[in-house]
């Protein structure tokens, strides 16, 4: 109970400190740090914690966003499930690289489905999506990610999680 | 052999909670509006506090610009009040007419102000969070403006927050007309951050810098406040139609207090 507690509140301080990047920098630099947060998960902790961090961050960012209540949530809950696949097959635990190549990856992905499941059926132009939101995501995203991954590790080792 | 039989149970419970996680995709959006606003009133109130130390170190960064900019806009005030004491009695007189031709119009709308007490952090959309719900009358589809214009409206209405949708968010639409030539359009927000304003007739008077303004067709805002300031036109030979894009008039990621216009 004291660590399901200690996650949430991390989760919830790492979508504050997504607020404050964005109410900085504004649409030019925004990684998705939420996105770090359950890939950091699944590749210290396992499938069920990154789950469960997966569906706190959806819920948080589905409340609010203004379209479709879900996209946010299947998205984080699909990414977490993907990674562990992309860990069993793929990831080597001592390669820093493969961690910021997943983080590119799962960053494209996630941008992807929440574009498919919240957007596309409101007709916006993917060319459009993908110059100004997905590409610019993923770049800020892959770009912090080994500096995010540091830091939530000690995170994780203060909050006892 | 009792592996088996525990991996079969893993897979399954990670398949019920993709199966429920996409239910809610597919459930009915007006109720899971209420959890939406639920998780709204409780996280979006510590970004308030969280702000406040953001705002004092912008004031500080940006003293000088700031500076400048009230100076510049006192000149304006000042231009601005000379020529109002020749409007009023225009006005004054257009009444007398309107009056004599049995025209009547309300000018009067009451309205509720409201603080904006946090924002979505998502490139995708444009929403602020204000701290005026269900309690102080507000309704979802309300328009929002402030003295400078149109800020955008209401898209969901909780008891004591309300998401506001901004005018460049790619979901918003308003008809506007162009101030000085009145032609007809459309303005929307695109994922640019910038709006923008279609559905001109092809060989339509407009250039850059002109005002646009709502329009007297427009659902739910009052007609003439004012959207924003055409900054390019998007000429298209192949297009039966022109467009352009429009800078909002509101700056809308400086955005502090708003109106919200009661109908």
């Amino acid at each position: 109970m004291k660590r399901a507690f200690s996650i949430a509140l991390i989760v919830f301080i790492v979508f504050y400190c997504e607020f404050i990047l964005f109410s900085v920098f504004g649409r030019f630099f925004k990684p998705n740090l939420l996105l770090l947060l359950v890939i950091f998960f699944n590749i210290s902790r396992g499938t069920e914690y990154s789950i469960f961090v997966a569906i706190l961050a959806g819920l948080l960012k589905d409340g609010f966003s203004a379209s479709e209540f879900g996209a946010y949530f299947i998205s984080f809950v699909v990414c977490g499930y993907l990674v562990t696949m992309l860990r069993k097959y793929f990831y080597q635990v001592d390669s820093g690289h493969l961690r910021i190549i997943v983080a590119g990856v799962m960053s494209l992905l996630h941008a992807g489905l929440v574009y498919s499941l919240g957007y596309a059926p409101q007709m916006i132009d993917f060319d459009q999506a993908l110059i100004f939101v997905i590409l610019p995501e993923v770049v800020a995203t892959t770009l912090v990610a080994a500096f995010v991954f540091d830091k939530l590790k000690i995170c994780a080792l203060k909050f006892s999680v | 052999m009792s592996r088996v039989p525990k991996k079969k149970k893993k897979l399954l419970t990670y398949l019920v909670i993709l199966l429920v996680v996409s239910g809610f995709l597919f459930a009915n959006q007006n109720i899971l509006e209420s959890v939406k606003m639920g998780i709204v009133q409780v996280v979006a109130s510590p970004m308030n506090i969280i702000l406040i130390p953001l705002k004092e170190i912008k004031k500080l960064v940006f003293y000088h610009s700031t500076f400048d900019r009230y100076q510049q806009l006192q000149e304006e005030v000042e231009m601005l009040r000379s020529r109002l004491l020749g409007q009023e009695e225009s006005s004054r007189e257009n009444s007398r007419f309107r009056e004599l031709l049995n025209f009547r119009k309300s000018l009067v709308f009451s309205s509720v102000p409201a603080n904006v007490i946090g924002r979505d952090p998502s490139n995708w959309e444009s929403t602020v969070i204000i701290d005026k719900g269900e309690m102080a009358g507000v309704k979802k589809g309300m328009p929002v403006v402030t003295a400078l214009g149109v800020v955008g409206k209401i898209a969901e209405v909780g008891k004591t927050k309300s998401k506001v949708m901004l005018l460049n968010d790619p979901n918003f639409s308003v008809a506007a007309i162009v101030e000085r030539s009145r032609e007809q359009g459309l303005v929307s927000g695109t994922l640019q951050g910038i709006c923008r304003m279609r559905y001109l007739s092809s060989g339509a008077d407009v250039t850059s810098g002109d005002v646009i303004i709502t329009s007297k067709i427009s659902s739910s805002f009052p007609e003439g406040v004012t959207v924003g300031k055409v900054v390019r036109l998007n000429e298209n030979p192949s297009s039966p139609t022109l467009d352009c894009f429009v800078e909002p008039a509101v700056s809308l990621s400086k955005l502090e207090e708003v109106l919200v216009i009661k109908k």
